[in-house]
């Protein structure tokens, strides 16, 4: 009995879908408020420091943009560096402005440690 | 050819008195003992003696506290142990909220107890298929580690996180409300998390239970001396839970038992798990039905870490784990930061003393199942 119930079961398996998907072909849709990649808008910002001061992994540092952007941009703002970013989402939920927004992106994975910091620049421009 | 000149196996290995003695290292570089190893004894096929080999995994998390606001350190609780990051969220935030007396809203104390006892859950899941690897049944590992999946799809709808909630329990309630629509994905993931354990069950007389039924007996007394809790305590006939005799958050409101079983060897505590993820089921559901509207944190906007005080006093708070029983003891001078975090995990125990007992006179076919029926974790023991 114990037979015919596993062929049963096994034929059934045969013809149902996995339970994994084909990736990267496909993938597992990631639903809204994923803690993914970081998105600056550096319009936003009002350098009020407080991003840098609540990341627990000092993976926020406030720099000062590239001499032709000073006259729009005087002030100093967020640099993020994702090699130390534990993806908390502290800096999103203390910004005042939501300057800092966290985005569902999580291909981040880089040959180049360099692309893995993100300064802040002019839309349209980073 | 010439007879003599070939090599027999007495001239390699010579046959003495002591020849059948060696020492045998179980782990820490083993796929089946993660990062902690034990040095065994072996005399045949018997472990004469077993000492644990810990400090693999040390990441200092009391002194990293001591450097951090609450909020951060909710962060970093996460790490304490990967299996069941929501659960040691739960301590920390208590210790600080008892430390600094603020009012948890009543709706995040509802959701706290649902994603811990959805943490629960998918660490049992962990521990079945952890077990099975532990006994060479592979099916039991893929299943329980497939389904664990449909929790941490959870997770990541509610926390924006699979494995690591980053202090979704956090000091004052939760991080964020439960978005639209997951009390129904929640009773669909129960309804499949229902559907392994028959699985779980089916597979139970045939594989499981010829290798696990006798084997790392745990006496009560000796549970009792070498501070076993949780699962591990309740296998060896103990009645014995934080949540009823202590209770935290809402858990005198629920209505649950305590699984208890008398033998106290490894099939003992794999039906004390499943009988406790029945429980947990229970218990997420009755959540559900009583949560009650209304703000899921005091206060609500993240306080700067310039302006945070922690007031002067010192905590000692205790929770049921997955595992056993966690604890925290909190002291603060006034500042910021935490002056002491103590960090007490159940594990410490389980895989020193309750571990090096079990496994003298153990065979050695039997160690990876007497290591993974304590469901183990050497994050949590090395914190």
């Amino acid at each position: 009995m114990s037979m015919v119930k596993t062929i049963g079961f096994l034929c059934e398996k045969l013809f149902s879908k996995p339970m994994t998907v084909r990736f990267p072909y496909e993938a597992i849709e990631i639903p809204e408020g994923y803690r993914g990649e970081h998105l600056l808008d550096i319009d936003k910002c009002v350098s009020c420091n407080l991003c840098a001061e609540i990341c627990p992994n000092r993976a926020i540092e406030m720099v000062e943009l590239p001499e032709e952007h000073k006259d729009k941009y005087p002030k100093t703002y967020p640099r993020l560096d994702l090699g130390k970013c534990c993806f908390c989402a502290l800096c999103q939920d203390i910004c005042p402005r939501k300057c800092i927004t966290l985005t569902k992106n999580v291909f981040l994975s880089t040959p180049d440690p360099c692309t893995a910091i993100k300064n802040p620049m002019p839309k349209g421009q980073e | 050819m010439n007879a003599n000149r070939l090599t027999t196996i007495e001239q390699i290995a010579p046959i003495t008195e002591e020849g059948t003695d060696y020492d045998f290292y179980f782990g820490p570089a083993h796929s089946g003992s993660g990062n902690f190893g034990v040095k065994l004894k072996i005399d045949g096929e018997k472990v004469v003696s077993a000492r644990a080999d810990p400090g693999y995994l040390h990441r200092g998390f009391e002194k990293l506290m001591e450097y951090r606001v609450p909020m951060q350190n909710a962060v970093l609780s996460d790490r304490v142990c990967v299996l069941e990051a929501l659960n040691w969220n739960l301590v920390h935030a208590e210790a600080v909220d008892e430390l600094t007396g603020v009012e948890v809203p009543q709706r995040a104390r509802y959701i706290r107890v649902l994603m811990a006892e959805l943490s629960r859950l998918q660490s049992h899941l962990i521990w079945y298929g952890a077990m099975s690897l532990g006994i060479g049944f592979d099916t039991g590992f893929k299943i329980a580690f497939g389904y664990r999946d449909y929790i941490l799809d959870l997770f990541e709808l509610i926390t924006g996180g699979r494995v690591y909630p980053a202090g979704y329990i956090c000091p004052g309630g939760v991080r964020r409300d439960l978005p639209d629509g997951s009390e129904d994905k929640i009773k669909r993931v129960l309804a499949q998390t229902e559907d392994v354990m028959q699985k779980m069950k089916d597979f139970d007389n045939a594989v499981f239970s010829s290798r696990t039924r006798g084997v790392g007996i745990l006496r009560t007394e000796d549970a009792i001396r070498l501070g076993a809790t949780g699962p591990v305590l309740r296998a060896c006939g103990v009645e014995a839970d934080v949540r009823r005799d202590d209770p935290y958050e809402i858990y005198n409101e629920l209505d649950f038992s305590i699984p208890v079983r008398e033998e106290g060897d490894a099939y003992a505590r794999y039906l004390v798990m499943g009988k406790e993820m029945e429980e947990s089921i229970g218990i997420i559901k009755q959540v559900l039905e009583r949560i009650p509207e209304g703000k899921v944190r005091e206060p609500q906007k993240i306080t700067p870490p310039s302006r945070v005080k922690i007031p002067e006093g010192e905590v000692y708070v205790r929770n049921e784990l997955a595992r056993g029983e966690g604890c925290a003891y909190m002291r603060s001078v006034g500042g910021r930061e935490p002056y002491r975090v103590k960090l007490r995990g159940p594990d410490l125990l389980h895989m020193i003393p309750v571990l090096e007992h079990l496994l003298k006179g153990a065979q050695i076919a039997d160690i990876p199942t007497i290591y993974w029926s304590l469901n183990i974790c050497p994050a949590d023991m090395d914190r």
